[in-house]
């Protein structure tokens, strides 16, 4: 492919082709490795658009790149071009209830930009993740029992399709993981801050205990997060080896109200995962369970001696594994016991099975009419 | 274990690079120069960027990268790849025992550290 016409389309210090390039941009948070053709650095949808074009024109991949934190290799390319959105990472405005970003926003820049206002889509990194990547997958949130998902918030985006196509959408293309189109601007809704919050921090012996707590809290609103660390992981973590819940609620419901005390405690919930792949679980998956066998499944984690931690609030939790051998036996007792697969991280090229055959022909029906030459992206999710 | 084979490549190291903010390119942050080390890349730009830059504040697996970026640097000079004016530098500091090289009285007047 034409290097200089690339050159021209975003200036020589944009584009590379280079080996250095090549190999870092060719795998991402899942350790995959892939084969990139070309690394450009767009910051204009201008760019975005002729690069798409010029690819459907010469029938070669374009693969989208937010933060590459996909734990699913939904970055991945295949003799593909990869585009970086890390330098259009422009907030062009805010006004009362909603805000326009460019796809390359890392979300505490945007909350941090904010002030009085909050946008409550936050998954566990938020100093590292995009508003583009996000919407790919459909983000969750520490606080999704209260505020949902990514879906809920995004009320437009700006949009290029594989026809080539730069039209807005609704909230509908949110979670296509960059298979019918490259997004290239946001509008998203925006909240009032929370100011009152408190915590519980509670203790379990017993599972049956654990989940009825967890089961008593599902209609109270003002609990906006529920969180779980398991005895294994908790060990791992330095923790008394015990079941914890993390209750954080937006009222003064809970016993922990001094500020600095919870933001402590959720910055040990923060390392759980570097605490638990310190010691080689470096593999972290995300199940969900329903809330009627989670205690039957926190039973087999600790058969197994599986450190696991996570959302329970929302019924998904984080089994951290030494090996990928070891997720098949996980696989089988989440079907078993009625869950899903890949319920937060996204399908991406490792998660396919965890798609239901309905989503997966509306998805299949969805790429033939957004993207026929199946440049986008390719060989995710479907 | 070897310490690099640590890196998972989650890419949290990204908030800690402030060059990356500057250059939007993978290349500076540690999971850029880790990815390299493991493939036994050598190239200048691992005399290129500050290793002040470089941090492992958010590795949630401690991956002591400086060391390896040193030990990378080290592997280069072994080949005969390190960058004219690292080459310079290591010979001042031999010849004259600071990495500038020969230097007039008047040249310096005072020094900070």
């Amino acid at each position: 492919m034409n290097l200089t016409w690339f050159e021209k389309l975003v200036g020589k210090e944009n584009v590379s082709d280079e080996i250095i390039d090549k190999e870092i941009y060719s795998t991402d948070g899942s350790q995959i490795k892939g084969r990139t053709d070309k690394v450009t650095w767009v910051t204009e949808t201008k760019q975005v658009h002729q690069i798409v074009l010029y690819a459907r024109r010469i029938k070669k991949s374009v693969v989208p790149r937010g933060a590459g934190t996909s734990l699913v290799g939904s970055v991945i390319p295949f003799d593909s071009i990869i585009v970086d959105f890390t330098k259009m990472n422009k907030i062009e405005s805010i006004a009362k209830d909603h805000v326009i970003v460019q796809p390359g926003v890392i979300l505490k820049d945007l909350n941090k930009a904010l002030k009085n206002k909050f946008f409550p889509i936050i998954p566990e990194n938020s100093s590292v993740h995009t508003i583009g990547g996000m919407c790919g997958i459909n983000s969750s949130s520490i606080y999704e029992k209260r505020f949902g998902k990514m879906k809920n918030w995004v009320q437009e985006v700006e949009m290029i399709d594989g026809n080539g196509r730069l039209k807005k959408y609704g909230p509908e293309v949110i979670g296509t993981e960059g298979i019918l189109g490259l997004i290239t601007k946001i509008k998203l809704k925006i909240t009032d801050k929370i100011h009152e919050k408190s915590m519980d921090l509670l203790k379990f012996n017993k599972i049956e205990e654990l989940v009825e707590k967890v089961a008593s809290l599902k209609n109270n609103k003002e609990a906006i997060a529920i969180e779980y660390i398991n005895p294994t992981a908790s060990e791992l973590m330095d923790l008394e080896k015990k079941h914890y819940l993390i209750i954080e609620y937006i009222d003064l419901e809970g016993e922990i109200k001094d500020n600095k005390e919870i933001e402590r405690i959720w910055n040990i919930k923060k390392t759980a995962f570097a605490k638990i792949a310190s010691q080689e679980f470096t593999i972290m998956e995300d199940p969900y369970i329903p809330i009627y066998n989670m205690a039957e499944f926190l039973y087999w984690l600790e058969e197994k001696g599986i450190p696991c931690f996570g959302p329970i609030g929302i019924s998904v939790l984080h089994p951290c594994f030494k090996d990928r051998e070891s997720i098949q036996e996980l696989n089988e007792t989440v079907k078993k016991l009625n869950g899903n697969l890949g319920a937060k991280f996204g399908i991406g090229l490792l998660k396919k099975e965890a798609l239901n055959e309905t989503t997966k022909q509306e998805l299949i029906r969805l790429k033939q009419e957004f993207d026929p030459s199946k440049i986008l992206n390719t060989g995710k999710v479907i | 274990m070897a310490d690099i084979d640590k890196c998972i490549l989650c890419g949290l190291c990204r908030q800690d690079s402030s060059l990356l903010k500057i250059t939007g390119k993978e290349t500076v942050t540690s999971r850029g120069k880790a990815i390299l080390i493991k493939k036994g890349i050598l190239d200048k730009i691992f005399f290129i960027d500050p290793m002040n830059d470089i941090t492992v504040a958010h590795c949630p697996t401690n991956v002591e990268i400086t060391e390896e970026i040193r030990k990378q640097r080290e592997k280069m000079v072994e080949h005969g790849m390190e960058t004219k004016p690292n080459r310079r530098m290591i010979e001042n500091l031999r010849d004259f025992g600071n990495p500038y090289g020969e230097q007039k009285k008047q040249e310096i007047k005072e020094v900070f550290s």
